[in-house]
C-alpha cells in the first residue's frame, strides 16, 4: 500500500513536470493575452473603464547590469544598444548608402577626398544645457592621442592628418590621403562633454563613479535617473535638440536566459525581445492580435572561410569541390527555416552598401560535379576542422547542415563551436592576432560581418586588403580593395568593386552563407521599432510608441 | 586551541597561495584572451600592439602572475580589463544581493530540513519517511536551472503571481517586492540544498534514536517530540556543521545557474559574464573570494565542531599537550 502511494506521488510527481513544459507556454499566452486584452481592449471592458491607457513607459531586457554607462567603454552590441539612448553620435551612414544626421547637421568631403567637413547643428545641446561643440569633438580626438598614441579619426594606412578646428560648430578632419572609409570612422565617433572633464582625456579614463550614479550628463533623448542592481531608468530630456521623445522612459532590466526571456515577454514584464528561429516566428505571427513582428536587414553577412594555414592546407580544386558542394538555399532552409530570416547572398558586400551589385556571380550548386572534383582532388575521405562562434545566432544549425552536405562528397566535419572570446583569437590568428600558433588549428570557419552599410566596402576592405596574406587572396585583391577606396568617382568606385568581388569569389577562399534579418516582436501596443533600421538596435528612440 | 587555531591559519595561507597560482595557470591556459575585444581587423600592428601592453598581455604568466599576486598581498585586486575600474569595489557592490539570497535560501533550507529528516529518522521506514526520502532524492536529482525554469513557468507565466526575474520591481523599493523577485530562487536553491541535509539529518537520528540515552529517556515517560528535539536534536548537528562549512563559499559566490536563469544581479552572473570576456582580474578576485570563504568555512566549522561536541576539543587540547 505504502509502496503504491509512493508510486502514484513520483508519477504525478513526473506528469506535473512533462505538462507545465509542454503545454505552459500555451496556457500562458492565452492568459498573458487575456489580461493584456483587458487593458488595452476597451471592448471588453466596462464603459468606466473605457479610457484607454496611456503607456509612457518602454521596457526593454539586458542580458546584464553594466557597472557603468560612459560612452568610451563597453564596444559590445549589447553595451551599445544599452547606451543607444543616451549618446547620439554624430551622423550614421543608413541602409541605403546615404547619412542620417544626429549631432551634426551636414557632412562635406572635398572633390580629392582629403577634407571631411562636419557642422554641428547649433541647437546640439549636452542634457546640462551646455551646447555641444567643437570643443567636444576636440576631446575625443585627445582621448584618442591619450590612449592610442594617435588619432584615430584621421589616421589613414599609419599615415596621421590633422584635426582643423574652424569655429564652435564645424571642424575638418584632413587625411594624408584619399580614404572612403573615414566616413565609417567618423559616425562611428561618440563624442565626450569636454566641459564636464575639464578637457582632460585621463579624467574621462577615470570617470566610472561618475558614470554610475543619475544624472550625468549626455547627448541623447535621454537621461538617466534611476540606477538599481538589476535595472537603470532613462527619462526623456525636455530639451533635447531633435524633439520630445513620445516614450517618456525607457527600463532597461536585468532578464535571466533565454527561456526567462521569452516568458517575461509573454508575461508582458518587457516590451520587446528579438526572435532567431522560425518556430518562435511562426509562434508570434500566428497572435498577431497580441503581437507586432517587425523585420529588417541586420546588413550583416556570415561567411565560410577556407583557411590558407589550415592543416588539411587545401588547394584550388579541394576548395571548388567544396563550394560545389554547398548549397545555399538548403542552409537557409535548414539553419533558418524562412527567407524572413535569412537570405541566399551573391556578393561579399550586403545589399545595404551602395557599392553591391545584385549582378555579381554567384557560386553555383553542382553535387555532381563536387564528387566528381572531390574524387580527383583527393578531397574525398578528407576529414576537416570546422570551427563557429556559438555566441551567434543560428551558427551552430549552420554547422550542422554543411556538415551533412559536405558528407555528401565524403568530407567528414569536425565540429567546434566555441564562446567570442576563444573564437576570435583562433579565427583571426593569422590576420590579427600575428600568428599565434591557432591558425593551423582549423580548416573551415564561419564568421560574419556586420554593420555592412553605406558607400564603402566597409569590412570587406579590411578582408580584402588583407594583413599577411590572411585569407590567402592574391595580392590584386588588395591592391583593387585600396583603390576602391582612395577613388572619389562613385563610377570607377563601382567598378573597381565588382571586379574585385569577382575576383576575391573566383578563388575559391570565402563562401558568402547569409544576409541576416534582425527580427523583433513586440507587445501589440509597441510601434516604430523598425524607424531606423539599424543594429544594434534602437539608435533613433523618436519613432517609438508605446500607444499604438 | 590557540596553537590549532594558528596551524589551521598557516594551512589556509598555503592552501590559497596554491589556489591562486593554479587559477590563474588555467585562466592562461584557457583558449582565448581579453584582447579580442579591443582588437578588430583593420588596426595596425602597432595599434594591436598597443592594445596588447596596455592590457598587460605581453608579459610571461609568470610574470603577470607575480605581479598580480604582488599588489593582492596589498588587498589590491586590480582594475577590471574591461570596465576600467577597479575590482573589489565591484565585487562587494554585488556581494549584499548575493549573500542575501544565498543566505536566505540557506536558511530556508536547514529549516525546512532539520526537522524533516528528524521526522523520517524517526519514522523510519513508514510512509512518512517514503515520502520524505522521496522528496529529498527528487531534489538532489533534479537539475536546478531545469527546476528553476520549471518554477517560472508555473508561477509567472501560468499562474502570474511572481516576477520571472531580477531583483526588484523598477520605480519599487519595498522590502515585499523583494521577498516576491527571492522566492522562485530562494526556494529553487533550497530544494536542491536541503535534500543532501535531510539525509545527513535522517542517518543520524536513525543512528541516535538507537543509543541508551534515548531508551533512558523513553523509560522516564519522556515525549517523543521532547526527546526528539531536545535530546536527539543536539548531536544529529555535527554533520550539518560540516555541510553549512563547505557551503560558506557558495553563500557568499553564489550560484551562476540560479543567478543567470533569475537575471539575479550578484555576484554569481558578473562572475560569468568576466569569464565570458576573460576578465582575468576579476576572476581572479572572485576566485580567491570563494576559495577564501570556502577555506575559513571549514576552519569555522572545525571550531564549531569543539563547541557542539566538547570531546573534540578535548581531543584538541590533549593533542596540543595541554
Amino acid at each position: 500500500m505504502q509502496k503504491r502511494i509512493m508510486a502514484l506521488f513520483l508519477a504525478a510527481a513526473m506528469a506535473l513536470s512533462v505538462t507545465a513544459c509542454n503545454s505552459s507556454t500555451e496556457q500562458k499566452n492565452e492568459t498573458s493575452t487575456e489580461q493584456k486584452t483587458e487593458t488595452t481592449t476597451p471592448a471588453e471592458t466596462t464603459p468606466a473603464e473605457t479610457t484607454p491607457e496611456v503607456r509612457d513607459t518602454f521596457t526593454v531586457a539586458i542580458s546584464y547590469m553594466p557597472d557603468t554607462l560612459a560612452p568610451h567603454t563597453g564596444g559590445s552590441d549589447d553595451y551599445t544598444s544599452m547606451t543607444r539612448p543616451l549618446y547620439d553620435k554624430l551622423f550614421i551612414e543608413n541602409n541605403e548608402g546615404g547619412i542620417d544626421y544626429y549631432l551634426a547637421d551636414s557632412l562635406e568631403i572635398s572633390e580629392d577626398g582629403l577634407t571631411y567637413k562636419i557642422h554641428i547643428r547649433d541647437d546640439a545641446n549636452w542634457s546640462d544645457g551646455t551646447p555641444i561643440t567643437t570643443k567636444d569633438i576636440q576631446f575625443c580626438v585627445d582621448y584618442s592621442i591619450h590612449k592610442y598614441g594617435y588619432n584615430r579619426y584621421c589616421r589613414v594606412n599609419g599615415v596621421e592628418g590633422t584635426i582643423n578646428i574652424i569655429d564652435d560648430k564645424t571642424v575638418e578632419f584632413i587625411l594624408p590621403q584619399p580614404y572612403n572609409y573615414e566616413i565609417v570612422t567618423l559616425s562611428g565617433m561618440t563624442v565626450y562633454p569636454n566641459h564636464v572633464f575639464n578637457g582632460d582625456p585621463e579624467a574621462l579614463i577615470n570617470s566610472t563613479e561618475y558614470y554610475n550614479k543619475p544624472g550625468f550628463v549626455t547627448s541623447g533623448a535621454y537621461t538617466v535617473t534611476e540606477i538599481n542592481e538589476d535595472s537603470f531608468v532613462c527619462t526623456a530630456r525636455d530639451d533635447y535638440y531633435r524633439g520630445t521623445p513620445s516614450v517618456k522612459k525607457v527600463v532597461m532590466k536585468v532578464i535571466g536566459s533565454g527561456s526567462t526571456r521569452a516568458i517575461a515577454f509573454e508575461n508582458g514584464e518587457i516590451d520587446y525581445m528579438r526572435i532567431t528561429t522560425i518556430d518562435e516566428l511562426e509562434k508570434y505571427e500566428a497572435q498577431s492580435d497580441k503581437y507586432n513582428i517587425f523585420s529588417m536587414s541586420e546588413a550583416r553577412l556570415n561567411y565560410l572561410q577556407v583557411n590558407p594555414f589550415g592543416p588539411a592546407n587545401l588547394n584550388d580544386e579541394q576548395r571548388e569541390a567544396l563550394f560545389y558542394a554547398i548549397n545555399g538555399d538548403e542552409v537557409i532552409a535548414g539553419a533558418y527555416g524562412s527567407e524572413k530570416l535569412a537570405t541566399n547572398p551573391n556578393s561579399l558586400l550586403t545589399p545595404d552598401i551602395s557599392l553591391y551589385n545584385p549582378e555579381t556571380p554567384d557560386y553555383v550548386y553542382d553535387l555532381e560535379k563536387a564528387k566528381e572534383l572531390a574524387k580527383s582532388s583527393g578531397l574525398e575521405g578528407m576529414t576537416l576542422t570546422y570551427i563557429y562562434n556559438k555566441d551567434r545566432a543560428n551558427m551552430e544549425a549552420v554547422a550542422v547542415v554543411l556538415q551533412q552536405q559536405l558528407a555528401q562528397i565524403g568530407v567528414t566535419l569536425n565540429i567546434e563551436g566555441m564562446d567570442s572570446s576563444s573564437f576570435f583569437p583562433r579565427f583571426f590568428a593569422a590576420s590579427s592576432y600575428g600568428m599565434n600558433g591557432q591558425e593551423k588549428t582549423w580548416d573551415l570557419g564561419t564568421n560574419g560581418w556586420d554593420s555592412m552599410r553605406g558607400s564603402t566596402l566597409n569590412q570587406a576592405y579590411s578582408y580584402l586588403n588583407q594583413s599577411s596574406n590572411a585569407w590567402g587572396l592574391t595580392d590584386v585583391c588588395g591592391e583593387l580593395a585600396a583603390k576602391v577606396n582612395t577613388t572619389t568617382d562613385k563610377a570607377e568606385a563601382q567598378k573597381l568593386a565588382d571586379e574585385v568581388i569577382e575576383l576575391a569569389l573566383a578563388q575559391h577562399r570565402i563562401y558568402p552563407l547569409t544576409y541576416t534579418n534582425y527580427v523583433m516582436v513586440s507587445q501589440k501596443y509597441v510601434t516604430g521599432l523598425d524607424c531606423s533600421p539599424i543594429v544594434p538596435e534602437f539608435i533613433d528612440y523618436l519613432g517609438i510608441s508605446v500607444n499604438g | 586551541m590557540l596553537k590549532y587555531c594558528l596551524k589551521k591559519a598557516g594551512q589556509v595561507a598555503i592552501v590559497m597561495l596554491l589556489i591562486s597560482f593554479f587559477s590563474f595557470a588555467i585562466i592562461d591556459l584557457a583558449p582565448g584572451d581579453i584582447s579580442s575585444m579591443y582588437i578588430t581587423e583593420d588596426m595596425t600592428e602597432e595599434e594591436k600592439a598597443i592594445v596588447i601592453e596596455k592590457l598587460g598581455l605581453d608579459k610571461s604568466m609568470p610574470e603577470q602572475y607575480l605581479a598580480w599576486l604582488g599588489e593582492a598581498l596589498k588587498g589590491n585586486f586590480g582594475v577590471s580589463l574591461s570596465y576600467k575600474t577597479p575590482v573589489m569595489p565591484m565585487l562587494t557592490k554585488r556581494l549584499p544581493s548575493t549573500i542575501l539570497l544565498m543566505g536566505t535560501s540557506l536558511a530556508v533550507s536547514l529549516a525546512l530540513s532539520i526537522p524533516l529528516g528528524l521526522i523520517a529518522g524517526y519514522k523510519k521506514n513508514t510512509w512518512i519517511d517514503n515520502a520524505i526520502s522521496g522528496f529529498a532524492y527528487f531534489g538532489m536529482s533534479i537539475p536546478s536551472f531545469y527546476f528553476g525554469m520549471l518554477m517560472i513557468i508555473l508561477f509567472t507565466a501560468t499562474l502570474h503571481l511572481l516576477p520571472s526575474s531580477g531583483m526588484h520591481s523598477v520605480g519599487v523599493n519595498t522590502p515585499i517586492d523583494t521577498l516576491m523577485h527571492m522566492i522562485m530562487p530562494v526556494m529553487t536553491m533550497a530544494l536542491s540544498s536541503m535534500a543532501s541535509k535531510v539525509r545527513y539529518v535522517r542517518a543520524n537520528t536513525i543512528g541516535q534514536l538507537s543509543e541508551e540515552y534515548v531508551l533512558a529517556a523513553k523509560a522516564k515517560g519522556t515525549s517523543p517530540v521532547k526527546i526528539l528535539f531536545k535530546h536527539v536534536l543536539k548531536n544529529t548537528l555535527l554533520p550539518i556543521i560540516t555541510i553549512v562549512g563547505m557551503n560558506m563559499a557558495s553563500l557568499v559566490c553564489g550560484s551562476f545557474i540560479i543567478e543567470s536563469v533569475f537575471g539575479w544581479p550578484g555576484i554569481g552572473s558578473f562572475a560569468m559574464e568576466a569569464i565570458g570576456k576573460r576578465d582575468y582580474t576579476i576572476i581572479m578576485a572572485y576566485i580567491m573570494l570563494s576559495g577564501f570563504i570556502l577555506v575559513m568555512g571549514n576552519f569555522v566549522a572545525d571550531i564549531l565542531y569543539s563547541f557542539a561536541d566538547p570531546r573534540i576539543k578535548r581531543g584538541i587540547d590533549v593533542a596540543n599537550g595541554k
